[in-house]
């Protein structure tokens, strides 16, 4: 309800002072002097209301005398059509009569001081509002911000990152279908074993990039449950064991079975395959991966370690904003550096948090964290 | 000791008038307070007519004029003769005779 449509009935004044119509002006004049209206009444009748400026306007010596003939209101009257009636009669208080019987006095001060105190409280909610405002719009702002640096970056990994294992398939092959009877069987395997490594590369690019713009465009579900890590490390750290005994990568879990977590089985999977798969690339061959497990009141911090090539200060700074950008592996594997960013973005939609620790050559820790799920009995165990 | 006394005696009437009080514009007395007083002294004797002009408030008159002489003009009557020479605030008393006289011819009759 606007302000302005306030009835007059929580304005009006019951403690009025009486006169009776024949009352002299001058004994009058004292009261009218601190209480700025006199109700005259005839005994049960009300007759007017005397105020200061009647007895200016019509200066007799007997109350009756004086009274101007005033419109009255009744309770419902708003506080808006109040003033607008005292404006026109140009009077400063008005009698509320209900049934032509006196309920009491409404004074303009008492209207325009609520105005005033209203209209400080509404400034006051405005400020607030137009703060939450600001502060929604440079969400936004950085939201849109964030979607324009993903679009551009999506295109610079479409437009760079899928093109160099095109191009080795594409000219691999290119040679190979002209000039194949040339070729020994050593040299076909070597071309070919080339072209599934660029196809491996652009695959696992895809399946990235695919997450990663679903995580952006909210299509991707996020249904947490009751997860053991155990388990889903160990599965995992099954897939990866081919390309880490290729590099003579050992990898060492002493994550204990039966540590649950609460967090969504898909995404944790995707997690750990990144970090994993980095770990791997980034350690020198016949490296070691070390991965643990700590638990704290409300929360699981998972460590993944290895003992390559470390990260720069600058690398590491701005990691998880901008990804690793263009990289090559210890063995010049090719990664685009996404991998982080949708770490990073399911990490922190499960509630969790990630960083990096690490120094050049001393090997790169990442860290994450999850809600730790505290009631094993609706575990959802990780197909 | 010696004392000097001059006396005179009058009789006085209330109201100190018989037939038309003109109260001007901000009078000390209002309309309303008169009109008691009146009630008080003479009660039902005087009709208050309220007129429309820059000096004058209201009218008080006797109401055995009335029944002699049409408001209306009586009221022309105090317009023409009486209201320009009515100050702010002061009261005039009128006094008005009336008489009335027919002429008529005994066909008339």
């Amino acid at each position: 309800m606007s302000s302005v449509n306030v009835s007059v009935s929580q304005f009006t004044k019951r403690n009025f002072v009486t006169a009776g119509p024949f009352t002299g002006i001058h004994e009058l004049k004292p009261q009218l002097l601190t209480e700025s209206a006199v109700v005259i009444m005839d005994g049960e009748l009300f007759l007017g209301v005397l105020t200061p400026a009647d007895v200016v306007r019509k200066p007799h010596r007997l109350a009756i005398d004086c009274l101007k003939a005033v419109a009255s209101l009744n309770p419902r009257h708003s506080i808006e059509t109040a003033l607008q009636i005292m404006a026109a009669e140009k009077t400063d208080v008005l009698p509320v009569l209900k049934a032509q019987n006196l309920e009491g006095l409404v004074f303009k001060n008492d209207i325009l001081k609520y105005l005033n105190n209203n209209n400080r409280a509404l400034q006051t909610q405005l400020q607030s509002h137009k703060k939450r405002i600001e502060k929604i719009v440079a969400k936004r702002t950085r939201a849109l911000s964030s979607v324009v640096v993903n679009k551009n970056k999506f295109i610079g990994i479409i437009a760079h990152e899928l093109r160099s294992p095109f191009a080795v398939i594409h000219s691999l092959l290119g040679l190979l279908l002209k000039d194949l009877h040339k070729y020994d069987q050593r040299t076909i395997e070597s071309s070919l074993n080339n072209i599934y490594q660029s196809t491996t590369v652009t695959y696992e690019l895809m399946v990235n990039l695919l997450e990663w713009l679903d995580s952006k465009s909210d299509k991707i579900q996020f249904n947490p449950v009751g997860l053991d890590i155990h388990q889903l490390l160990t599965e995992e750290i099954k897939s990866t064991v081919n390309f880490a005994e290729k590099k003579g990568i050992t990898i060492h879990s002493d994550i204990l079975a039966n540590t649950y977590v609460y967090a969504d089985s898909n995404m944790l999977k995707t997690v750990f395959r990144n970090l994993l798969n980095n770990a791997i690339k980034f350690s020198f061959p016949g490296g070691q991966v070390f991965i643990h497990s700590f638990g704290r009141k409300n929360e699981i911090e998972i460590t993944i370690k290895d003992d390559g090539v470390g990260l720069t200060p600058e690398i590491k700074a701005h990691i998880f904003e901008e990804g690793l950008g263009s990289t090559h592996g210890t063995n010049d594997e090719i990664g685009s550096g996404i991998g982080l960013l949708i770490c990073k973005e399911f990490i922190e939609l499960g509630g969790g948090q990630i960083w990096a620790e690490s120094n050049p050559h001393q090997g790169a820790e990442f860290k994450f964290t999850l809600p730790r799920f505290i009631n094993p009995e609706q575990v959802n165990v990780a197909e | 000791m010696k004392y000097s006394v001059s006396m005179t005696l009058q009789e006085i009437k209330l109201p100190p008038f018989d037939e038309i009080l003109v109260l001007g514009k901000n009078s000390p007395h209002g309309k309303n307070g008169i009109s008691q007083s009146f009630e008080l002294l003479l009660p039902n004797g005087f009709e208050i007519i309220d007129v429309n002009e820059n000096n004058v408030e209201a009218v008080f008159v006797n109401k055995r004029i009335m029944t002699k002489l049409p408001k209306e003009k009586l009221i022309k009557l105090l317009r023409d003769k009486v209201f320009p020479f009515i100050s702010e605030g002061e009261m005039l008393k009128v006094d008005l005779k009336i008489s009335i006289t027919y002429t008529s011819n005994e066909d008339d009759l």
